[in-house]
């Protein structure tokens, strides 16, 4: 297997560990964790307070990259820098607000020797959470019952739903609303934040699961594995899960996978109802999970075969984890002096290079 | 304005300074605040330290970029001592 070298340079996005932690740091884990990967990676923050920004021995270096949502041109300019200035050869996006902005510019990263892994745009529009009701019916899975709406008026009329209900931002973000009012509140909220439209689902009980991997070749994934969601967060985000080998849930992620002719990372995320009668489709994220370096524990190194395979080299088959192996998900304070922050040192040489700064 | 270089300026606390790349990260410990200053904010804060006048500075802006219109060079320290007052970084009374 040939070797991630010492002059790669891998940069990740999403490295904020809030109430909704990204999975950036996980991924630079994983790459650390698999004695293959010599390259360095590149940490990518949009504010000079994301906590990834202060991980030095996760990241060799860190840089200030557009906001989610900040437009295309000057996401183009800014990664055309850093590809020039920081050298790097790879990006693996690690937000889901960074996809569709990758997806549309990857042709022309790789015509400037920068490479991604992305999905065609086609692909990342039919996942998005308002079309995956449709994707959904072509592929003969369940969505829970959800509403696509465009106007925070629209929740009042609502007949025969259940509070509470979640919300659900165009790109990303979730929260629960436990009245009409509240959920108003969190509509304008969602779309003042990622625009429109914004989703209404109603919330189901039962067992989730996650299917993770990554797609070299349109449709086909490498590396897939199934994982029980055993903890989660009050926002239903994992903290804790064990593998299982469930060949049902991997046999619908593979038919949504084949279906989009996917490339690139993905978490398909699945919903066992409470009855135990019907798996839902909750969603399908465009990048690695936020607990991904448990791949690397378990001696799966995907993220650095998505390295690999976005430089186009191959990659061989790899198993599935027994079942039955458990993570869970800690916290870890990490301590410095404030002015050596790497972040805040990236916002400087940014004004420097920019001549800003009164 | 006021151009009367009557009283003395002087930084009210330390700042905890970092330099990178031609620009100075400065650190309020007591707000816990970071500043990022180009180098005529860096030159005016160094003459804060030990204590200096409006007129004082002003000459020393006038030495360090001798092309530049004095009236600009006041407008701009002006602007610079009022972002320092803001932050209580000296005693605005004294502007």
């Amino acid at each position: 297997m040939p070797l991630i070298c010492e002059n790669t340079v891998v940069a990740v996005t999403g490295l904020d560990a809030g109430a909704n932690p990204h999975p950036g740091a996980e991924v630079a884990l994983a790459l650390r964790a698999d004695p293959d990967f010599k390259g360095r990676i590149v940490g990518l923050v949009y504010d000079t307070m994301v906590t990834g920004g202060w991980m030095d021995d996760l990241f060799d270096e860190i840089h200030l990259a557009p906001w989610p949502g900040d437009d295309e041109a000057m996401w183009l300019r800014r990664l055309l820098h850093l590809r020039r200035n920081a050298g790097i050869d790879v990006i693996l996006p690690c937000l889901d607000s960074d996809v569709p902005t990758l997806a549309r510019l990857a042709p022309r990263l790789r015509a400037e020797g920068l490479h991604a892994l992305m999905p065609s745009e086609k692909a990342v529009k039919s996942r998005f959470k308002w079309n995956l009701s449709e994707l959904a019916r072509r592929v003969g899975v369940s969505t829970p019952r959800t509403a696509v709406l465009y106007d925070a008026d629209q929740i009042h009329p609502l007949a025969g739903w259940r509070f509470p209900v979640f919300i659900k931002g165009a790109l990303a973000d979730c929260r629960k609303a436990h009245d009409r009012e509240e959920a108003a509140y969190l509509f304008r909220a969602m779309a003042r934040r990622w625009g429109y439209p914004v989703l209404i689902q109603q919330p189901l009980a039962g067992t989730e699961y996650l299917m993770t991997g990554v797609c070299g070749r349109p449709g086909v994934p490498h590396g897939a594995f199934v994982v029980k969601k055993v903890r989660t967060t009050d926002l239903g985000k994992a903290v804790a899960g064990v593998t299982v080998d469930h060949p049902h849930v991997m046999d619908l992620g593979r038919r949504l996978l084949e279906e989009l002719e996917w490339v690139g990372p993905f978490e398909v995320e699945f919903l066992e109802d409470a009855g135990r009668e019907d798996f839902h489709l909750i969603e399908i994220n465009g990048r690695f999970p936020a607990w991904i370096s448990f791949a690397a524990d378990l001696g799966l190194p995907i993220v650095t075969d998505a390295v690999r395979l976005a430089l186009g080299g191959e990659v061989p088959p790899r198993l599935p984890p027994p079942a039955g192996l458990h993570f869970s998900r800690t916290f870890r304070s990490v301590r410095g002096r404030v002015l050596d922050s790497p972040a805040l040192r990236a916002a400087a040489r940014v004004e420097a290079a920019e001549n800003r700064t009164p | 304005m006021n151009d009367a270089p009557r009283s003395r300026l002087r930084l009210k606390k330390d700042l905890d300074l970092r330099d990178e790349n031609g620009k100075t990260l400065a650190l309020d410990p007591t707000s816990g605040r970071v500043f990022l200053l180009n180098a005529t904010g860096r030159m005016v804060l160094d003459a804060l330290k030990s204590g200096t006048t409006r007129e004082s500075l002003l000459e020393s802006l006038e030495t360090a970029y001798p092309d530049e219109d004095r009236d600009r060079l006041e407008s701009d320290l002006h602007r610079v001592l009022l972002d320092f007052a803001r932050e209580d970084l000296i005693d605005a009374s004294h502007l």
